[in-house]
């Protein structure tokens, strides 16, 4: 179903063509399929930047200010949709299981599990809590911040560990052709899941939710560096 | 394979693999066949029939509520009371249902009793 070797064969194609491409005018550029491994990475960006919004929300409310119920509410929603019910589901279904097989970080991959595990119940949490009534008053609103904090904390090692040690065991482990195919499959089962261009829909999604919070400028983010600056 | 009931904690006694690990339903599954698709089977994988295996009920079990339903991604699923059984990746060893009372990839998840009920929490 999945590994046709189409693949391969359409790779040695272009292989034993190569010394043509010379010779002919520049192709237009195609839709790539992205390695699995990248897709995950790129995902791993829209985490990232939730991450981020959540950790706006928190000092915000532990400088004494309201939350929004909206912001919380769509920024876990993306959580919960994209992330947990898709992206853990990749690495669930198709990296994890690959690793253990091969006897490669069994006992990191275990503590992933757990961690997805624990995540979602954070995020329902959240989801229960993000309404008008639900962020009414101080002590709720501060309960929300601690489950946000507790899932910044988690999440931050966790895509860091996996981007720098799960992936590239994974793509280590995993033939070439295999790795074509499943790029493909993943591409395939985004598009049956969430329609086309879904990628750009959810930075699209997050990058609202940065302009609300006042984050999305990145230059906001620059620090000035006088006081760093070695003497002239 | 053997399908047995146990005790576990917070949710007291449900169904159980050969290995321990707490069995789910999905609620969309509605009693009949198996929706959970895609990314989906990643973190719940269902319960598969191995060719030619047979299915035998533990102690608690109800060996007439036990059945198989052909999957669409192949092979058969192990169903009781006519829902199709999962088990959840969160879960990484034996007595845990930390999946339990869950909504993820479209539905709710329960574990389930016995009787054939799922294990649904009041209001």
């Amino acid at each position: 179903m999945l590994l046709s070797g189409g693949g391969l064969v359409a790779g040695a194609a272009a292989a034993s063509a190569g010394w043509a491409l010379s010779t002919r005018p520049a192709a237009e550029p195609g839709p790539a399929v992205i390695p699995p491994d990248d897709d995950l990475m790129r995902e791993h960006g829209v985490l990232k930047r939730v991450l981020l919004c959540y950790r706006e929300m928190i000092a915000r409310v532990q400088a004494g200010g309201p939350m929004d119920a909206q912001d919380l509410h769509d920024a876990a929603l993306i959580i919960h949709d994209y992330i947990e019910g898709f992206h853990e589901g990749l690495e669930e279904g198709f990296v994890f299981p690959r690793l253990v097989k091969a006897g490669r970080l069994v006992g990191t991959v275990t503590t992933l599990l757990v961690q997805h595990a624990r995540g979602r119940v954070i995020t329902q949490f959240l989801l229960r809590g993000a309404t008008a009534k639900g962020v009414a008053s101080p002590g709720a609103a501060a309960s929300l911040a601690a489950a946000m904090q507790a899932f910044d904390r988690m999440y931050e090692p966790h895509e860091a560990r996996e981007d720098t040690v799960v992936f590239p065991a994974f793509r280590q482990i995993t033939p070439a052709a295999e790795l074509t195919d499943l790029g493909q499959y993943f591409a395939d089962l985004e598009h049956q899941q969430f329609g086309t261009d879904e990628f750009a829909a959810m930075v699209a999604r997050v990058a609202s939710i940065e302009r609300n919070l006042g984050i999305y400028d990145l230059a906001r983010f620059t620090p000035q560096i006088g006081q760093y600056l070695p003497p002239a | 394979m053997t399908i047995s009931a146990r005790s576990l904690p917070r949710v007291g006694t449900v169904l159980v693999t050969s290995q321990g690990l707490a069995l789910y339903v999905f609620a969309p599954d509605h009693h009949r066949a198996i929706t959970c698709k895609g990314t989906c089977l990643g973190t719940w994988p269902p319960l598969m029939l191995p060719s030619g295996g047979r299915l035998a009920a533990g102690a608690g079990v109800d060996r007439r509520l036990l059945g198989s339903d052909r999957d669409p991604a192949g092979g058969r699923v192990v169903t009781y009371a006519g829902w199709p059984l999962y088990t959840y990746t969160g879960d990484v060893q034996p007595g845990q249902a930390t999946g339990q009372n869950i909504n993820l990839n479209g539905g709710k998840w329960y574990v389930i009793r016995p009787s054939g009920r799922p294990l649904i929490p009041g209001p």
